[in-house]
């Protein structure tokens, strides 16, 4: 059994040079890498139990990341989803969840959130929607 | 690393009434529309952006109807646009800032809750474009001496982009090793580049030619390298003028202006305001072409009198 914890993890995004940049330093929370197969419920007169087919379309949800806002103009997730230009534009994410396995999705850059709340540093939330077909590795 | 935590928030006006102080939560989101471009055929379908974006800042916080404070700003004002600006980083100089044109507040929420204090939460969406700019004078009360507040340093609204080289040919194109991110007619500073003839460091009116190429209108013989290219800003701005109190102690009103200059001695205006004499207010005011390097706010008390002061704030945003 090998398995992983957020110590392992790294998250990617690319830059506008089409450079991979790490930015796992600023993430404190991604919401979820998951992939779904989108199925149709047939379930027909006589039948007692649902039944389920596939379509054959595939689907990536949203994927949130959000940590601590840092407006240093580098790599920070500031730098890469923060100005208006950035809204809409595409950004190559790629997940590595320690070890050799990664996957890497192009996607839209949906929203930007700063979120300020008493007695807490000051954070961001980014909001990819992944586009096409995911790559895994 | 630059981070902020909630005792760093500024300030939050709108039309010239300060919010923050009964806030304990602030949201601002921008987001674009995107939509679901899948067709028959396709197992992964894919996404595109519209090329339209939305912003809405929430507010959350203790109800208070004291004068000038959130209850009075928010009672009478749901549907109307206002102008607003959020100081998330500090009110200080230089320091960033939210300004919003057309911040129309649609909802007032008073939330009364058994053994526990009344809050109200408001939320504005934008009626136009959010812009970020820093801010030109803090939040702060001042009278007619000084008149004038201390300049800033704007630097170069973009970062600088290493050069790759120049090229032999009239005009000289430019090779980057990044995305330059300008568009024709941009004026960039070349810095630093060497081995070419003529010496092409200094400004030049940009041609695009490919995301990492551009010309400049130079007859290059001789090919050089390295170096930075650094886009001016001029493409024009906006500024926020927000006034949150005014005494004009006998003066008929004020004028408040940001003046730019390329060189830090030769001031000119480039925003006036409209004369402020109500006892708070806001407005923001564009400007185009060229916004200099250095920027200054001048204030001046009109007629005369005594014991004046206004309370304001002046932001600058260069697009």
């Amino acid at each position: 059994m090998t398995t992983y914890g957020s110590a392992d993890v790294k998250v990617e995004v690319d830059n506008d040079a089409d450079s991979l940049v790490d930015i796992s330093a600023y993430v404190l929370t991604i919401g979820g890498v998951k992939k779904e197969a989108l199925s149709e419920e047939v379930t027909a007169l006589g039948e007692a139990w649902f039944k389920h087919l596939a379509t054959g379309v595939f689907s990536m949800p949203e994927i949130a990341l959000a940590g601590v806002y840092d407006d240093t103009v580098t790599v920070t997730p500031y730098a890469l989803f923060g100005s208006n230009a950035d809204l809409g534009d595409t950004r190559t994410l790629k997940v590595t969840f320690g070890g050799t396995k990664s996957i890497s999705t192009e996607t839209l850059v949906k929203s930007w959130d700063r979120q300020i709340s008493k007695g807490e540093k000051t954070k961001y939330e980014t909001v990819l929607q992944p586009t096409g077909t995911p790559e895994e590795a | 690393m630059t981070t902020y935590g909630s005792a760093d928030v500024g300030f939050l006006l709108a039309d010239g009434y300060t919010l923050l102080g009964d806030s304990t939560k602030l949201n601002d989101h921008k987001e674009a529309l995107m939509e679901d471009a899948g067709v028959l055929g396709e197992a992964w379908p894919g996404f595109k952006a519209l090329g339209v974006t939305k912003y809405n800042l929430s507010q959350k916080g203790f109800y208070d109807d004291a004068v000038d404070q959130t209850h009075a700003a928010l009672v009478g004002m749901a549907g109307a646009d206002r102008v607003l600006v959020l100081g998330y980083a500090s009110n200080v100089q230089s320091r960033p800032f939210v300004g919003v044109a057309g911040a129309l507040n649609i909802s007032y929420d008073r939330q009364i809750v058994r053994l526990a204090l009344t809050k109200a939460e408001a939320e504005y969406l934008a009626n136009g474009f959010v812009e970020e700019g820093i801010i030109q004078e803090a939040l702060a009360a001042r009278d007619t001496t000084p008149a004038e507040g201390a300049s800033i340093d704007g630097g170069f609204q973009a970062a600088a982009v290493t050069i790759t080289s120049s090229s032999v040919a009239n005009p000289t194109v430019i090779t980057t090793a990044t995305d330059h991110n300008l568009i024709t007619g941009d004026v960039v500073l070349i810095a630093g580049h060497s081995g070419s003839t003529p010496d092409i460091n200094g400004p030049h009116v940009a041609t695009v030619l490919t995301p990492t190429t551009f010309t400049i209108p130079v007859n290059v013989t001789v090919g050089g390298t390295g170096g930075t290219s650094t886009r001016i800003s001029n493409r024009g701005g906006a500024g926020y003028l927000e006034w949150t109190a005014l005494a004009l102690g006998g003066y008929t009103d004020v004028t408040v202006k940001i003046r730019d200059s390329s060189d830090d001695i030769a001031y000119s205006d480039l925003i006036t305001f409209t004369n402020a004499s109500g006892t708070r207010g806001a407005e923001r005011k564009t400007v185009a072409g060229t916004v200099d390097r250095y920027t200054q706010a001048v204030w001046t008390f009109n007629g005369s009198g005594s014991s004046e002061s206004i309370t304001f704030m002046l932001g600058l945003v260069r697009n």
